[in-house]
């Protein structure tokens, strides 16, 4: 289980976080809550299961970081964060720290959807949602790409479904 | 190459450039290892049944003891020694820092013999009648006086270790010269040769905490002194305030403190001071949970040491923080007997419980001590207000968060101490209440410090504190504008409710739980602020498109219910005074619904 995903979900986490420091630990928290429940996940699932655990991680990791920015606002910004540097960074960068500034939701299924390319259902399960509401962020969120990647010329406008 | 294909590719760059540490496997199982591994809880039957045992046997030999040996006509027989640990339902713990070793001999003031410390580990008591102690001419104590305050209830925890007692510097009585019989006798702990913490026993007017505390305070008299006990100096005037909670217990000590470890000619140190607080302080049974403080502040009493706020707890365990439970609605989520869902539910963690953290390094249980004394483990994703990692809490300056304080939109300003607490709100920023109990020409500017955050009130480029949140109208029919992004940046807007606002500081007198709002049946769907700054038709969920996005999406609106409540949470930054200057604390506070 570790081999087969470990490194899989470090990555889906880096998408999210911007240091692989808070990844790893995300993703071993996530092994470890899962290794201490009593009632395991149905064979099979526990891949699923993890990806929660670690949307999760993820999320409740980027909360603590907003609020400690917020506490101490003097200490600058990591020059990895997605305000600062976006211009001259290579457009993937670009890119990632687009999804990174949408909102939390489509960030997450955007990040499900074109990394993991994981299915509507799969999402859904994952984020604890359904799946209308994953279609609807999944849409909104390129949207909103579009729109932010517009004005540097990094994209011409599109609709997706 | 359209958006999704660039999605794609940004996003398999960005992964392969992730490289995982090798040894990330090794501190995974290094993990769980401590976790499933609860060593206290499990030995701790075993101790709890050894201690019952002593006691129940030194009890037997006290009572056979003191009616064989009483005079028929009343005189009072010198009974044999009662050290802490014999006492029925009184497990007190060793000192941290208590030396087990003999040291060199002190000038004798004992006249029974030392604890003998049995396979156990625990120290039981020689029954002989001790000679007359040379240091008192007071009628002897009466047989094994029971705390005052102690019900004999069992906490859980009992020693683990030897009793802080050598051979010379035992409990003997000591006390005025000439006194009559006193009303009570109480045991303080002082030092004593190479013991940290030695007992004492003296009279008192009455058995209980806050009298220990003062003749701990008072230091050893002249005749202890001369025999070779030390403690803090009787030159100052000094009183604790112990206030209760259940089983936890806060000790104020006074600022003046301080002086007594500073000079060259300091008879202790105060790590020799902590450890004869605590000993003194867990001679009552009911005390489960000890937070000291310095003329209020837990920090304060922690830079005595070089440490920073500590929890002690009976079994001779200190713990870097204290937390208050926050859960999450009306979800009660149960203390287990280990890091497992399946683990045995120990009891349910109210919303608003002090406790401590003891995480052992796993961000998803905490082990909790509860005022009530329970010891275990709950989800930490179950608490609004996270036991933070170490490192965080330390650079957040969140030292000091004691008590918490729970009110609603109606702000009971007198109920909130003048530390410096600023609430603000109100329908624009014309209408803002400012609720600051910093006093009168006290006021803080962090409220209103540029914050490099876009403003989603007015899209100016910064916005402050004070854009985040509104509050129009009164209790349950308020209406709530978030003006803070979430977590990742995405909007929040408006609602009609509010939960309840959780502060915390590092002194507030009581605190008040306000009932848990109901989710509504038919929620609102649009609502209007009042300041007409905002007045845009919104829906409720916390995560709502914007008029926009329901314009453009065609086929992809059909939002199905949620299974998730809806609910938002508000990241707010209050505000804390100090006299050297901002203190601040950051908590997620506000819950929100519909």
């Amino acid at each position: 289980m570790f081999s087969d995903h470990y490194k899989d979900l470090v990555r889906l986490a880096s998408l999210l976080l911007d240091d692989v420091g808070s990844c790893e630990e995300v993703v071993q928290d996530a092994f470890l809550k899962m290794h201490t429940l009593k009632s395991r996940p149905e064979p099979g699932k526990e891949p699923a299961y993890l990806r929660s655990i670690v949307m999760n991680g993820a999320r409740s990791r980027m909360r603590r970081r907003m609020v400690r920015r917020r506490v101490v606002p003097e200490v600058p910004m990591s020059a990895e964060s997605a305000e600062t540097g976006a211009m001259e960074r290579l457009d993937s960068d670009a890119l990632i720290d687009a999804v990174r500034g949408l909102p939390r939701r489509q960030s997450e299924v955007l990040t499900l959807r074109y990394y993991l390319d994981l299915s509507e259902a799969e999402i859904a399960e994952t984020l604890g949602i359904s799946r209308g509401s994953v279609k609807t962020h999944a849409s909104r969120g390129l949207a909103a790409l579009q729109q932010t990647l517009a004005p540097h010329g990094a994209d011409e406008p599109e609709r997706h479904a | 190459m359209n958006l999704e294909d660039r999605l794609r590719d940004a996003f398999a760059q960005r992964a392969d450039a992730v490289e995982v540490s090798p040894g990330a496997l090794f501190e995974i199982q290094r993990r769980i290892r401590p976790a499933k591994r609860v060593p206290q809880l499990r030995l701790r039957p075993a101790l709890v049944l050894a201690a019952a045992a002593c006691a129940a046997i030194a009890t037997v030999v006290s009572v056979s003891l003191t009616n064989t040996a009483t005079d028929p006509g009343g005189e009072i027989v010198i009974p044999p020694v009662a050290s802490p640990s014999t006492e029925p339902g009184s497990a007190p713990p060793p000192p941290p820092s208590t030396p087990t070793a003999p040291g060199p001999t002190p000038p004798a003031v004992s006249g029974t013999d030392p604890p003998q410390e049995d396979t156990t580990g625990i120290a039981t008591v020689t029954p002989t009648p001790p000679a007359p102690d040379p240091l008192q001419s007071d009628p002897p104590p009466p047989p094994d006086p029971p705390p005052s305050s102690g019900t004999g209830t069992e906490t859980g925890s009992v020693i683990s270790t030897a009793q802080p007692e050598t051979s010379q510097c035992a409990a003997q009585p000591a006390g005025a010269e000439g006194a009559e019989t006193p009303a009570a006798w109480v045991t303080v702990y002082f030092a004593c040769g190479e013991s940290d913490a030695a007992p004492r026993r003296r009279p008192a007017a009455a058995n209980d905490l806050a009298t220990a505390l003062g003749v701990l305070l008072g230091g050893p008299n002249e005749a202890e002194v001369a025999a070779g006990f030390r403690g803090l100096s009787s030159d100052a005037a000094r009183t604790a305030s112990p206030a209760p909670e259940k089983q936890w217990v806060t000790i104020d000590l006074p600022s003046n403190l301080a002086d007594s470890f500073s000079a060259d000619t300091a008879a202790i140190t105060a790590e020799q001071f902590l450890a004869q607080l605590n000993a003194t302080v867990f001679e009552f049974s009911e005390v489960g949970v000890a937070e000291y403080r310095l003329n209020g502040d837990c920090a304060a009493f922690g830079n005595l040491l070089d440490r920073s706020c500590e929890i002690h707890t009976r079994d001779g365990g200190s713990h870097t923080s204290e937390l208050t439970a926050h859960t999450i609605g009306a979800t009660q989520p149960s203390i287990r007997s280990e890091p497992s869902d399946g683990a045995a539910a120990l009891g349910l963690l109210a919303d608003g419980a002090r406790l401590t953290d003891r995480r052992a390094g796993s961000a998803a249980w905490a082990e909790v001590i509860t005022t009530a004394g329970v010891q275990g483990w709950v989800p930490t994703d179950m608490l609004v207000a996270q036991p933070l990692a170490l490192d965080e809490t330390a650079t957040a300056t969140m030292e000091s968060l004691a008590r918490r304080l729970t009110t609603g939109p109606e702000v009971d300003s007198p109920a909130l101490l003048p530390g410096g607490l600023v609430l603000r709100w109100g329908a624009g920023s014309d209408d803002v209440t400012r609720v600051s109990t910093a006093g009168a020409g006290t006021d803080s500017t962090w409220w209103d410090r540029a914050l490099d955050v876009p403003n989603p009130r007015d899209d100016s480029a910064t916005s402050s504190l004070a854009d985040l949140l509104w509050i129009d109208g009164e209790s349950d029919s308020a209406i709530v504008r978030v003006n803070t992004p979430g977590p990742l940046g995405e909007p929040h807007t408006d609602f009609s409710s509010l939960a309840y606002v959780s502060v915390y500081q590092g002194a507030v007198a009581g605190s008040a739980l306000p009932p848990v709002l109901q989710a509504a049946p038919d929620p609102p769907t649009t609502t209007t602020t009042e300041a007409g700054t905002n007045s845009d038709e919104v829906e409720l969920p916390p995560d709502l498109p914007s008029p926009d996005d329901e314009e453009e999406e065609e086929d992809t609106t059909t939002e199905e219910e949620s299974p998730v409540p809806r609910r938002a949470q508000l990241s707010v930054i209050f505000d804390f005074l100090s006299s050297d200057g901002p203190r601040i604390a950051a908590v997620e506070a506000i819950w929100i619904q519909p």
